[in-house]
């Protein structure tokens, strides 16, 4: 047999369990486990199955707690000093024995780089169907998982569905998801899997160290300002920075900011950088490439300040004001002050 | 040494309305896929001597325009595969197919990749093409350096600086946060239409296995596409310089439910100081 040969053509229904990678190295810049935990939760009530907690590395124990209490029924622990650094690769071979054991029938990651790194390994080993970056998940009427996945920058979310092989194996972008308060009562079973750990990694990783950012918070923020070309000056981004400080609001921008070095890599608003969904957005001489516009579609109200009037940014806003920003800021500023 | 780079023709993005579950990749006009022009520059980056740089592609039989442009860029030649037999297939099936043609390019040392499309966005594709190689994964790479046989990358993960280390062969993705890009120049474009090094293999050229290319070797399926709508009704201020615009646009937001003069005032009467 190949290692490649293709799965049962018919669905195999000793698959059970919804899986949940646990990144706990991303652990506190995003929760995405916990979410995932509790979106896979309400899943496992539709289809009768319980909800598993992946926990691989070294010393990883204090998680099994946090992931009990924010609703896993069942943690599999795997432990091992080879496993202290994620590997994709080492991680890979781990979860492959572990599935072809216990025959989960979903399998969720984040939708991070290390975790959209591993999803499509896993899924070309075992011959299964995987998604990425999803931002929502349910159970249609035949008990598979439907993965809404965005494609074309956002301007078109994929319906995915995975018939037959398993486990469906999706990546899931964090923040989409409320994770459960913590529950000191709850209880689950905690599964030790002993492995002996023969695989012969061929790629090396070694840590260089984390690169410490200040994190913005720009995906959380209720009011977001940002900057882009034609707003792009010292001078203007100096505004723009007391305007966010009064509105208490975060700063974003677009790429040309960024290029001229008038603000952090963490402020990149777009494809490339982040997605935002404030309750208001106020976007100063953006013009509106889509690569932006995809990442602010969730935001309430959007008010855009340019000077063209034909600018495409003016048929994604709610308040669309034509005008030189600096000066409307300028203004916006005084009002504001009084 | 031989370097495979792999690479995508991409709707052009003007054309990003009315897309359907498989748009039709034969009338819509196709650009390299921006990400697979970094992957195209590391090999001529990499590239010394006599190596021999193979551009691959899948798709219709217009992808043929992608792979000039790459030999106008300083490729050596261009495989494209194109066969009806591939089409609707999703990443596992297209790496598999790929995975195939490699075998048949025969000694391959290198497979690079961009990180992912901007059509589709996945990212499967190269963590999937070194599964069916077998070769050793080394992704989102900002920087390659060979060394004989061994292959070192620097790369962030999840803001995690690493150093990567295999032997070749091995497969690569460049990061798509690094747009470092080839381009095409006059005299490339001419010598690539000149020589047209473009060969066209179909699944039986690369001996595929019928089961798992196109849509039987797929196992997912895209049930349809959903395009979000766009409710926005926009309200059009022309600014002329006056505080009138700002009344209006506070009235507007008012209106919305956000109060964002009273927020600024509730703020700096509980900071005490100001603002």
């Amino acid at each position: 047999m190949t290692r490649f040969e293709r799965g049962g053509v018919l669905k195999d229904l000793t698959y059970n369990g919804i899986w949940i990678f646990g990144d706990h190295r991303n652990y506190f810049q995003d929760r995405v486990t916990l979410q995932l935990i509790n979106r896979a939760r309400e899943l496992a009530a539709t289809i009768n199955t319980y909800v598993g907690a992946i926990l691989i590395g070294d010393a990883v124990d204090e998680y099994v707690l946090e992931y009990t209490a924010h609703g896993a029924d069942r943690i599999f622990l795997i432990e091992h000093p080879r496993l202290k650094q994620y590997s994709s690769e080492l991680y890979a071979a781990v979860l492959v024995d572990l599935i072809r054991h216990y025959k989960p029938e979903i399998l969720l990651f984040s939708g991070s780089d290390f975790g959209r790194e591993i999803a499509p390994r896993l899924a070309a080993r075992l011959h299964a169907g995987t998604s990425s970056d999803c931002i929502s998940l349910r159970i249609d009427e035949d008990g598979n998982l439907i993965q809404i996945s965005p494609a074309y920058h956002g301007n078109a979310l994929a319906e995915i569905v995975t018939p037959e092989a398993r486990p469906q194996i999706a990546t899931v972008r964090p923040g989409v998801f409320d994770e459960q308060k913590h529950n000191y009562h709850a209880q689950a079973e905690l599964i030790r899997v002993e492995i002996d750990l023969d695989y012969e990694e061929r790629v090396a990783v070694r840590s260089l160290g984390r690169i410490e950012t200040y994190d913005t918070g720009l995906e959380h923020a209720d009011y977001v300002v940002c900057v882009g070309r034609g707003f792009s000056t010292r001078d203007n981004v100096r505004k723009a920075r007391e305007l966010s400080s009064l509105m208490d609001a975060e700063l974003g921008s677009t790429r040309p900011v960024l290029e001229k070095g008038l603000l952090a890599d963490e402020s990149l608003i777009g494809q490339t950088g982040k997605t935002i969904s404030p309750q208001l957005l106020m976007i100063l001489g953006v013009s509106g490439a889509v690569q932006f516009t995809a990442s602010i579609t969730g935001s309430e109200c959007i008010v855009a300040v340019n000077q063209d009037p034909h600018a495409a940014i003016f048929k994604f806003c709610d308040i669309g004001i034509v005008g030189d920003a600096g000066s409307f800021v300028s203004r916006l500023l005084k009002q504001l002050k009084k | 040494m031989k370097i495979v780079v792999c690479l995508k023709q991409v709707p052009r993005e003007s054309a990003a309305s009315g897309w359907s579950i498989h748009p039709n990749r034969e009338r819509v006009s196709g650009i390299i896929n921006p990400y697979d022009r970094r992957a195209i520059k590391g090999a001529l980056d990499i590239r010394k001597g006599d190596d021999e740089i193979i551009a691959l592609s899948m798709g219709p039989p217009n992808t043929r325009e992608s792979l000039l442009e790459t030999l106008a860029m300083g490729v050596d030649r261009a495989i494209l595969l194109s066969d009806p037999r591939f089409a609707e297939a999703d990443t596992l099936a297209t790496s598999y197919a790929l995975s195939c043609a490699i075998g048949k390019i025969g000694d391959v040392d290198l497979v690079l990749c961009g990180s992912r499309t901007v059509d589709s966005e996945t990212g499967h594709v190269g963590p999937q093409l070194a599964e069916f190689l077998e070769f050793p994964l080394l992704s989102y790479v900002n920087h390659l350096t060979l060394d004989g046989r061994t292959i070192v990358a620097e790369r962030v993960c999840d803001r995690y600086r690493e150093l990567l280390t295999a032997q070749l062969p091995a497969l690569a993705t460049y990061s798509h946060r690094h747009p470092v890009r080839a381009y095409a120049t006059l005299a490339g474009l001419r010598k690539a239409f000149d020589e047209d090094a473009v060969t066209i293999w179909d699944a039986n050229d690369i001996s595929a296995e019928m089961s798992l290319i196109g849509k039987a070797g797929s196992p997912t399926l895209v049930k349809r596409i959903l395009t979000p709508e766009k409710q926005r009704t926009v309200t059009m201020i022309h600014d002329k310089r006056t505080d009138e615009t700002i009344t209006m646009l506070l009235k507007l937001l008012r209106e919305r439910n956000i109060l964002l003069l009273d927020k600024v005032r509730a703020r700096r009467g509980f900071e005490g100081f100001d603002l």
